[in-house]
């Protein structure tokens, strides 16, 4: 069974709310990034999102941003993050795994090539942030031939009638986008999200996950309240940014990332 | 030809896009396909285009030019429309769309600065708020049309990201419109971009060739054997291209910044150094690094400095209806400098592109041949730059 389609089983069982963690990976290096992932399992972590690095990314806001500089500064790339992925399973870390991408790095390492090595590697799911429902036939068989789920963003401005198309195609889980935006931390949240949950669960099984601008225990407590599970991103990446200098920057990220998983209802 | 449902030319094209965008782009095309059938519209359009923005624009003949190239040379001269050039016929177009769709602020991108100086002339003349983005590096090279810009009201935002050109205000445009998509227009500048935008902003610039066409006709009896025009996105160059495609017998030259040579990687050559990739919201040819990573470009000319390039230009190239080839900055330089003597008119460095082309191939294309040149816009902007790569040099 697919380490997802596993995860919400059991937090399903428990009545237990899931806490998805994106980090972008080589982010501030493999190593570090590697120390970090190593920790996030113990802090509360149910779902790991690696962000595979891009040269220009249009959907996130600038801490993302940065992180994505700062890994590519280093030359970070599809095959790096593979190998990350393998090394993590070589160390008996069983978290499920979402690559998170843009749809560029993948189409010139190959579609086909990609997934095969995505699922050789130990990775349970693939979100491609440019790739709608419309053109990802392709992606969807080769996934689903593999064993890899396909995540799709529902957002505020997707209609009804979209709602349906996209999650008849995704698998794992569905992600909501909480408001209109870029990746980014924000002081207020949307007051869209809890009838958009609504309104997607009228169409579909799978569970759904809430993000874009969730940073604090309050936030994650209010939303893990209408959703299966929550996700944090930018906040997580700020934490790395600001203790980049760190020699315990695992342990660091470690302690943050407990105090808003220790949040969920 | 029009892309297919999906917004495909061939293979290329698409909507690549997040998903907050998808609906907006539906609205879009909906809006666009209800509007270009209704005589309302279309008269509002071609009222703005003759009385505001100065059009039929004239198809010169270059007595000079032609003397010293010997072939026969016509410029179609989209330099002399209001703000200098063509980039106002798709902004005209774009915003009766957005007032239509009843959007309350316009956002654009710019690179030479002339689409957001061309987008801020009809926000301005509808009363609309708009705001450009710009990377830093062209603000400063292009610092006369940032403050027309302002000027004309508009707010330019500076971009700090990544390379600080054209690619980067794309991605800040970008994300500026999923975070405001319900009241913001974008108004994009070129023939990139996600679908239906190829189409639309083709469709804006298609008076181009339209209007040459007939003038070519009533001057000389008969079609040109080559039609020239520089490629940046490339809406310049589809636009006078367009209505010629299905005359069997013209030839079309797309030019590409050749930057200071190809070999040194210092270009915005897409049909020579690029590879076929996903960049804002289309895919076509991508100048981009081994692990897919956008390339950092270069030219002179701020409005050919970009990664990408619209998916029906590669569309056409992979079916070899249009020859595309790139020409140095210094070329570039050169054919400047030569056609302000020649002939009295200051190119924009963009459109000197397409004038390098033909004196440096000019044995190549054969004795004696009918040639348009577009003249895509005029060269008051790059007075400054043209300055100092000269002083450089010497």
């Amino acid at each position: 069974m697919n380490r997802i389609d596993k995860k919400f089983a059991e937090l399903r069982k428990t009545s237990g709310k899931g806490f998805v963690l994106y980090l972008t990976a080589g982010d501030p290096n493999m190593s570090d990034s590697f120390k970090i992932i190593s920790q996030v399992e113990k802090a509360g972590v149910d779902i790991l999102e690696l962000g595979i690095p891009f040269s220009d990314p249009l959907a996130d806001g600038p801490t993302i941003q940065r992180a994505s500089s700062r890994s590519l500064r280093r030359h970070t790339s599809v095959k790096d993050v593979l190998n990350l992925v393998k090394r993590i399973r070589k160390g008996k870390i069983d978290i499920p795994l979402v690559l998170f991408t843009y749809y560029n790095p993948v189409l010139n390492y190959g579609l086909k090539r990609f997934i095969s090595d995505c699922s050789g590697s130990g990775v349970d799911g693939v979100l491609i942030l440019d790739l709608p429902h419309e053109e990802a036939g392709e992606y969807i068989l080769l996934a689903s031939k593999n064993d890899i789920k396909t995540i799709f963003l529902i957002t505020p401005t997707t209609p009804e009638n979209r709602i349906k198309d996209i999650v008849k195609i995704s698998s794992g889980f569905i992600y909501c986008v909480s408001r209109t935006g870029v990746t980014g931390a924000r002081k207020d949240l949307s007051g869209d999200a809890p009838s958009m949950v609504k309104k997607i669960k009228k169409h579909t099984k799978l569970p759904v996950a809430v993000g874009f601008g969730i940073s604090t225990p309050g936030q994650v407590k209010e939303v893990s309240g209408y959703c299966d599970a929550v996700v944090v991103g930018s906040a997580a990446v700020k934490k790395i940014e600001d203790n980049i200098n760190s020699a315990n920057i695992g342990k660091v990220i470690k302690k943050y990332i407990a105090s808003l998983t220790k949040a969920l209802i | 030809m029009n892309p297919d449902k999906r917004g495909m030319f061939g293979k290329f094209g698409g909507k690549f896009v997040p998903e907050t965008l998808m609906n907006a782009l539906a609205e879009l095309e909906i809006c666009y396909r209800k509007c270009i059938k209704e005589k309302s519209f279309k008269d509002e359009l071609n009222y703005y285009l003759h009385e505001y923005a100065g059009r039929p624009t004239p198809l010169y003949y270059a007595e000079r030019l032609s003397r010293k190239l010997e072939h026969k040379i016509y410029l179609k001269r989209e330099d002399l429309l209001h703000t200098g050039a063509h980039k106002i016929n798709n902004t005209i177009g774009q915003i009766l769309l957005a007032r239509r769709m009843g959007k309350k602020r316009i956002i654009a991108e710019t690179g030479a600065g002339q689409h957001g100086v061309a987008t801020a002339t009809v926000s301005a003349m509808f009363g609309i708020k708009c705001e450009i983005y710009m990377g830093e590096e062209d603000i400063h090279r292009q610092n006369l049309n940032v403050f027309r810009m302002n000027l004309l009201g508009a707010n330019v935002i500076n971009v700090k990201s990544g390379s600080r050109t054209l690619k980067d205000a794309m991605n800040e445009a970008i994300r500026d419109w999923v975070t405001n998509v319900r009241h913001t227009h974008y108004i994009l500048g070129s023939v990139g971009g996600p679908h239906p935008y190829p189409m639309i902003v083709r469709d804006f610039q298609k008076i181009i060739g339209l209007e040459a066409k007939s003038q070519i006709l009533r001057k000389e009896g008969r079609l040109p054997d080559y039609l020239v025009a520089c490629v940046g996105g490339g809406s310049n160059s589809i636009g006078l291209f367009y209505n010629f495609l299905k005359d069997k017998k013209v030839k079309f030259i797309g030019v590409e910044a050749g930057g200071l040579g190809i070999r040194t990687g210092k270009h915005a050559a897409r049909f020579k150094g690029g590879r076929v990739g996903v960049l804002h919201g289309s895919k076509s040819y991508v100048l981009q690094d081994e692990n897919g990573q956008i390339s950092t470009t270069h030219s002179i000319s701020a409005g050919l400095d970009y990664a990408g390039v619209g998916p029906e230009h590669s569309y056409l190239f992979e079916k070899g209806r249009i020859q595309y080839d790139a020409v140095s900055d210094k070329d570039a330089v050169n054919a400047f400098t030569f056609l302000c003597k020649s002939e009295g008119i200051i190119p924009a460095l963009e459109s000197a592109h397409a004038v390098a082309y033909v004196m440096k191939n000019r044995k190549k294309l054969g004795r004696n041949k009918l040639i348009i040149i577009n003249l895509s816009g005029r060269g008051d902007k790059d007075v400054q730059v043209v300055g100092d790569y000269i002083s450089q040099l010497s």
